[in-house]
């Protein structure tokens, strides 16, 4: 064989074996939250370099409340990393010089020892590069995995990888980054100033902070999300923990489709779906009308107090049958005009006899008269006149009704007894007075006879507090 | 040239002779008594691994008496030093290649193991082992070991929360413990001669427990305390570093054995 | 007399001298083999050098390190041989002596292409630093350490390492391009 035929046969070869092993060579591209890479457009598998770093920073964890927060690419959540299903990643992490700690990386999407934890192992000031092969798609969560592993997540180690399907993902408008994690500090929620990281409450499970993309109001204002109506929106959401898991909801939104736990499995038509600590699932839905939509962890404490909260802000034509607004404004009245007030607390009972009256004017004298006048009438000699077979009572009915009605102070004479005392005015009503006399009338040989409530009710227009002669009050 | 002077010459390269030695200036030492301190790994036959009675640098070596060493060992200076010991970064903050006046007293960074442990052997001592180091630094102001003393783990961590600001401050600004060193804490992490004793991979959810498809060693091995996350912290600090990197925030100070025969010690690998 | 004292000089001069900056040989530390002769790690230059960190008492996995060492060894062409040479470096040099390290060779049937050292403390600590081999002492006398083998080229730079022979022996000696 000639020389050249061999050379010839022996390049060819070469050439062949080298594009069968080779993939194209790809540099990632990584965004910061909220925005997110856009949609991959080949169809072939690449190697994807992907150069990601990790650097200790203060910032502003709400307003005037600084914070150290451990991050992957300065930001919290990290940067946004799109592959595809069957790439081979060759990643790059670096450690900040500034750095006093060591990190590393588990990416949920690497199949193998940590997720990466333990290749990707790194000081300050030096970078570990390892490689994996991407074999499911989803959206996955990554974090640093550096003992104590509940810190270095705590303090906003996380970030989120989206593998897209070979078929890929249907197109929407508009692609979101939403990531809500719990912060723990010293201090309390607002409390000024820089706050440290708290252990204690880390472990009790109490953040003081439970916020999105790493701030209190990040997806709020001027950095709200923002959107059209008749758009569909596409939200990656992901839940760096360390501890809560997230009841994820938009106000005045329904979830058309939500791919749960970031898999294959969809559902539609939802209100709120859970996301897990160290999860994601990713949320669509088409836009119908104009206005905010409030993103919030429904566990609505964690919304209002703590920070769980983000902004949705749409614009476009509204459409009032979808949503009307308000519409009309009018004053409510319930039957009757007056206000009803309920006496004693209890409903009125109306006496429709004599026999109802005694009933009931027996009950008024209980809870009433006999702490006093005693169950029998009897009174208690020196101090409380006796009812029973009384000639004060006896003489004047009218007079009865008034003591009753207005009260009355001052020497009395009873059954050959004197009495010198105050009779408060009891708070009755007309009906219940009417019975209690009525009872008592034709109690303990007294002389019987009734009180209607239209004589009460005169005697309470006419009548007065009796004042005795004599009378030292 | 004459052969004999060749071979005076070629003799002379290899050895590598110090030049003639100026004034030596090193911190003050202070002495320890033996005494125990719990390693990162517990075994089953000995909780507690045993220190003998040592001495130890008060402060990190400073910048000025690292110069010092450079002077009298010119093989490391920056120019000079190999890819074996010290990283591109070696000294690189000294930027005339000597430290400026502000850095003087500001504890030594951006050296590697190998440049430590060359001037702790040429002072005529050695890095501290991290059974020394433990045992130093687990001490409070008022205790030999206060690690459970209320704030003493919080004071810690709150360095290690702080940002690594640009300056570092001089060494000696922190109150002395109860052995007398300062700056255990709070100013820079400390190069120990067996810092790579700490089988830790760096997957700490798989770190409780030797790994055993890397490591060669009996099953007790392996029980970390998981409530002293301080001391998990530097243990995987330390098991980040290589001997041949320099950092910003990490330096040394030297130790050095108190002969005594009559001690058991744990020798460098930590047996007895 | 004088030619050849002056020629071992300059051989040992220039070789310093050719030492890349990241060679492992630049430690310039000296050790006991089994002949009870002094040498410098120097003199294990100008052939591959398979390294690995044992100690004679070990039951568990150094045992396994040297049977996979040997079987490297028995896949070996004799020219591929003349140019890989094995190094076992004592991790318990104080019990390690050259006594103790020629029984050990003689029990293991190690021929004069194995290299056994023993230094001190320090000098191992060291070297294990320059190949990243960690080990730790444990209290009943055992000592847990990494069972990578390093392969070191002929100027003593790292070349590879890796724990266990995946692939069997035959890949390794292809990928050390022997």
């Amino acid at each position: 064989m000639k020389l050249s035929n061999i050379v010839t046969a022996l390049g060819f070869t070469f050439a062949l074996s080298a594009q069968a092993a080779s993939l194209p060579v790809i540099d990632a591209v990584l965004t910061s939250p909220p925005m997110v890479p856009p949609p991959i457009q080949r169809d072939h598998a690449a190697k994807v370099v992907v150069k990601m770093e990790t650097v200790e920073k203060v910032m502003e964890i709400a307003d005037g409340v600084e914070y150290m927060f451990w991050t992957f690419g300065g930001s919290v959540p990290g940067q946004f990393l799109r592959v595809r299903e069957g790439d081979e990643v060759e990643f790059h992490l670096s450690n900040h010089p500034s750095s006093k700690m060591p990190h590393n990386i588990d990416l949920h999407a690497v199949t193998g020892p940590g997720g990466g934890a333990a290749a990707s192992f790194t000081a300050p000031g030096h970078t570990s590069v390892f490689n994996f092969k991407a074999l499911n798609p989803g959206l996955y969560v990554y974090h640093c995995a550096t003992a104590p592993v509940g810190m270095h997540i705590a303090n906003g180690m996380y970030g989120l990888i989206l593998v897209e399907p070979k078929e890929s993902l249907p197109p929407v408008d508009k692609e979101y980054y939403v990531m809500q994690g719990d912060f723990y500090t010293k201090g309390a929620y607002g409390e000024q100033g820089f706050q440290s990281f708290d252990m204690d409450k880390a472990i009790k499970e109490q953040p003081d902070y439970v916020v999105f993309n790493g701030a209190v109001g990040a997806l709020n204002g001027d950095k709200a999300l923002t959107a059209n109506v008749g758009e569909t929106v596409r939200l990656y959401v992901g839940n760096g923990g360390p501890n809560l898991v997230s009841s994820f909801h938009v106000i005045g939104e329904i979830f058309d489709r939500v791919s749960v736990e970031g898999g294959n499995l969809q559902n539609e038509n939802v209100q709120t779906t859970l996301v897990p600590a160290g999860g994601a699932a990713v949320a669509e839905f088409k836009l119908d009308v104009p206005g905010n939509f409030i993103l919030v962890d429904h566990s609505i404490f964690r919304a209002f107090n703590k920070g769980a909260l983000g902004m949705m802000a749409v614009d476009g034509p509204e459409d009032k049958i979808v949503y009307s607004g308000k519409v009309a404004e009018n004053v409510y009245l319930p039957e009757g005009s007056a206000v009803q007030s309920m006496p004693n607390g209890h409903p009125k009972l109306v006496a429709n006899s004599k026999d109802d009256q005694l009933l009931f004017g027996k009950r008024v004298y209980e809870a009433n008269c006999q702490a006093c006048h005693q169950a029998e009438g009897q009174g208690i000699p020196g101090a409380f006149p006796p009812l029973a077979g009384s000639d004060f009572l006896n003489a004047d009915t009218n007079r009865a009704i008034d003591v009753v009605l207005h009260g009355l102070k001052g020497p009395i004479k009873v059954n050959g007894q004197a009495f010198d005392s105050i009779m408060p005015a009891m708070r009755l009503t007309d009906e219940d007075t009417a019975n209690v006399l009525t009872y008592v009338l034709n109690s303990w040989d007294n002389k019987g006879g009734t009180v209607t409530p239209d004589e009460v009710a005169k005697r309470r227009d006419e009548g007065k507090t009796i004042i005795m002669e004599g009378s030292a009050h | 040239m004459s052969p004999v002077l060749l071979s005076v010459l070629a003799a002379l390269q290899m050895a590598a002779l110090p030049i003639a030695a100026g004034p030596t200036t090193a911190p003050q030492m202070a002495e320890l008594p033996g005494g125990e301190v719990r390693p990162l790994y517990l075994t089953k036959d000995s909780p507690l691994t045993p220190v003998a009675p040592f001495r130890l640098d008060m402060t990190p070596v400073t910048n000025r008496q690292f110069a010092d060493f450079v002077r009298q060992h010119p093989r490391w200076q920056r120019s000079q030093a190999v890819a074996l010991f010290v990283e591109p970064q070696y000294l690189s903050h000294w930027q005339e290649g000597w430290p400026s006046p502000e850095q003087a007293e500001q504890p030594v960074t951006y050296v590697s193991w190998y440049a430590a442990s060359a001037y702790c052997q040429a002072r005529g001592k050695q890095l501290p082992t991290v059974a020394q180091w433990e045992f130093a630094a687990q001490a409070s102001e008022q205790a030999a070991n206060g690690s459970t003393e209320p704030g003493y783990t919080r004071r810690i961590l709150s360095w290690y929360a702080r940002p690594s600001t640009a300056t570092l401050s001089t060494v000696g600004q922190s109150p002395a413990n109860y052995w007398k060193i300062k700056d255990l804490h709070g100013l820079v992490w400390e190069w120990t001669q067996d810092f790579n004793s700490g089988l830790v991979t760096g997957e700490s959810r798989g770190d409780s427990t030797l790994d055993k498809g890397l490591f060669c060693g009996s099953a007790a091995a392996g029980s970390a305390d998981p409530s002293d996350y301080a001391a998990f912290m530097r243990f995987g600090f330390r098991s980040s570093l290589k001997a041949p990197y320099t950092l910003g925030n990490l330096g040394f100070r030297c130790a050095q054995e108190m002969a005594d025969e009559n001690t058991d010690t744990a020798d460098t690998a930590g047996r007895l | 007399m004088r030619t050849l004292i002056l020629l071992t000089l300059l051989a040992a001069f220039n070789l310093q001298a050719a030492l890349p900056g990241d060679s492992v040989y630049l430690l310039d530390s000296h050790w006991q083999n089994r002949h009870d002769k002094q040498i410098n790690i120097q003199q294990l230059a100008g052939k591959k050098r398979i390294v690995a960190m044992i100690y004679t008492d070990c039951i568990t996995a150094c045992p396994v390190i040297v049977s996979e060492i040997k079987s490297i060894q028995a896949a070996l062409s004799p020219e591929q041989q003349q140019r890989l040479g094995f190094v076992l470096v004592s991790l318990t040099p104080a019990k390690d002596t050259p006594k103790i390290m020629r029984y050990f060779a003689q029990k293991r049937d190690l021929d004069e292409h194995w290299t056994l050292l023993s230094g001190n403390d320090e000098k191992v600590r060291t070297l294990a630093m320059a190949l990243n081999i960690r080990y730790m002492g444990l209290a009943d006398g055992e000592i847990a350490h990494s069972n990578a083998i390093t392969v070191l080229d002929e100027q003593g730079r790292v070349q590879l390492q890796q724990t266990g022979l995946p692939g069997g022996p035959a890949a390794l000696i292809e990928q050390l391009g022997l």
